[in-house]
């Protein structure tokens, strides 16, 4: 998720307005569920890679090792349709092995379309999440009024989730200091108390914060100042270079 | 003249036999850098969250300019507009996902608009050293970064009385110099900085005024050669207040 967060924060479309990346990805989406056709999912995996490689600024490399491992679990979805497991008539004498194993070319092109169709989509998922920080995610979902409750509520989500990730980190250093993972007894042992310890630990952080917001004169909403992006003009206007380096890669 | 007093102030936590605050009584004025230092469980946090309304006191009265604090709701918030608190752990407090949100915050909950909002997120970030940080995520940024968005955040909402608990604790020499400096130039605005601190150095050489609590109430208070006649070696005080 860190690696994720750092591309949202350091690539060269970042400022642009996520209404224009968020309707990107979703014509990419509608495009590969209308059409239905492997061809048409293909070209759009296509024009989101060079898009996110060209325009944004995303290393080619990193971009498709997400990829991959999303669809390492579509494969694995994708392999049944390919594949039919079929019985052997009764005029067939009795095989060896009972069950054969079956790929029409039907099946073979169902299994193709829904994999290239599916990773068409997951990838203009990805393109959106590694060009827009949540920041500006949340700052979007309240614009056609999401409740306000929502907004909250994704807001400290994605700011605790971090803090509870840290947490956890510190938790089982301490616990692997002092040999608390040597063994499978004391390793659930060690898990069971360091999610105890978790659960605790986030009840306690939860109080805090909400003295700290009350200090700050907080009545039960979340008020901040809504972000500023860059228009879908500024892509032309200021056309950034394909060699220019994206900035500050090395800040988060 | 602005003054923040706590008229025999008593407050014992749920649970507790003993009180945390136990008649203290606390003339605080305007345009001072006061030190609280004494033991762990002495009533320093206490005292803080007194002043800025989150305690209640059992007993005793805490007055703003000579008037009873109201405990009512807008009343806590006039209270807290004059009155800011920067805890211990800023991971407590930084709750937006930026640090331009999350210092905008205080100023929108004062009702102010967003230009005016703007303006003072700006003025804070540069006083702070943050102006380069605002875009960054809260969760990427280092402690001392930290401190200082939590710091900026309260400073934001222009408070008379700044209370920093601990603020220090932590810090590397530098960005604790760094933190001290913000400290120092809001107290030159005539606003008044009380920081909690177990550092006795730097309370010496820092403060205009020390007070010492032990036991919820007050040990000594004076100026630091008065609170240190000795030099700050813990050894040559009574450790048991």
């Amino acid at each position: 998720m860190r690696w994720i967060d750092r591309f949202a924060y350091n690539n060269r479309i970042r400022r642009l307005d996520p209404a224009v990346k968020a309707g990107f990805s979703l014509i990419m989406i509608l495009v590969c569920l209308g059409f239905d056709r492997p061809y048409v999912s293909a070209a759009a995996l296509l024009l989101i890679l060079i898009l996110s490689v060209s325009l944004a600024g995303l290393p080619l490399r990193s971009f498709l090792k997400i990829l991959a491992g999303e669809a390492a679990f579509l494969i694995l979805s994708v392999v049944p349709i390919a594949v039919s497991i079929v019985r052997p008539s009764a005029a067939e004498p009795v095989p060896v092995f009972p069950l054969k194993l079956l790929i029409t070319r039907d099946s073979a092109l169902n299994a193709l379309n829904l994999l290239t169709r599916t990773l068409a989509c997951i990838s203009a998922m990805n393109f959106l999440s590694m060009t827009t920080p949540v920041v500006d995610l949340i700052d979007l979902a309240g614009r056609p009024r999401v409740p306000e409750i929502m907004i909250d509520l994704m807001t400290l989500i994605y700011r605790f989730i971090f803090t509870l990730f840290d947490c956890l980190e510190r938790m089982t250093a301490a616990k692997e200091s002092r040999l608390g993972f040597r063994s499978l007894r004391t390793a659930f042992r060690s898990a069971g108390e360091i999610a105890a310890n978790l659960f605790l630990e986030t009840y306690r952080r939860s109080r805090k914060l909400q003295v700290s917001l009350e200090s700050r004169c907080w009545d039960g909403a979340f008020r901040v100042i809504p972000q500023t992006y860059d228009p879908i003009r500024s892509l032309w206007e200021r056309a950034p270079s394909r060699n220019q380096p994206v900035q500050n890669r090395e800040t988060l | 003249m602005t003054e923040l007093f706590f008229d025999d102030i008593v407050y014992t936590y749920p649970g507790v036999n003993a009180p945390a605050l136990n008649g203290l009584s606390l003339r605080i004025g305007s345009g001072k850098r006061i030190a609280l230092i004494g033991r762990n469980g002495g009533g320093k946090s206490t005292l803080i969250l007194v002043a800025n309304g989150i305690i209640r006191p059992d007993r005793g009265t805490l007055r703003i300019d000579g008037a009873p604090v109201d405990y009512k709701k807008k009343g806590i918030y006039r209270l807290r507009e004059r009155v800011g608190v920067v805890f211990q752990n800023p991971e407590d407090q930084l709750f937006s996902a930026n640090v331009y949100q999350d210092i905008s915050s205080g100023p929108l909950n004062l009702g102010l608009s967003i230009g005016e909002a703007r303006e003072r997120v700006e003025e804070v970030a540069e006083r702070c050293g943050l102006t380069a940080l605002l875009d960054r995520p809260t969760h990427a940024l280092s402690g001392g970064e930290k401190t200082r968005a939590a710091l900026a955040g309260i400073l934001a909402m222009r408070p008379e009385f700044l209370f920093a608990d601990e603020v220090t604790n932590a810090l590397d020499p530098w960005i604790r110099i760094q933190v001290l400096n913000i400290l120092d130039s809001w107290a030159a605005e005539n606003h008044t900085v009380v920081l909690s601190t177990h550092d006795w150095d730097l309370a010496a050489n820092w403060a205009d005024e020390i007070v010492w609590l032990e036991k919820g109430k007050i040990y000594r208070q004076g100026k630091p050669e008065e609170i240190f006649p000795g030099g700050t070696q813990p050894e040559r005080y009574r450790r048991d207040g």
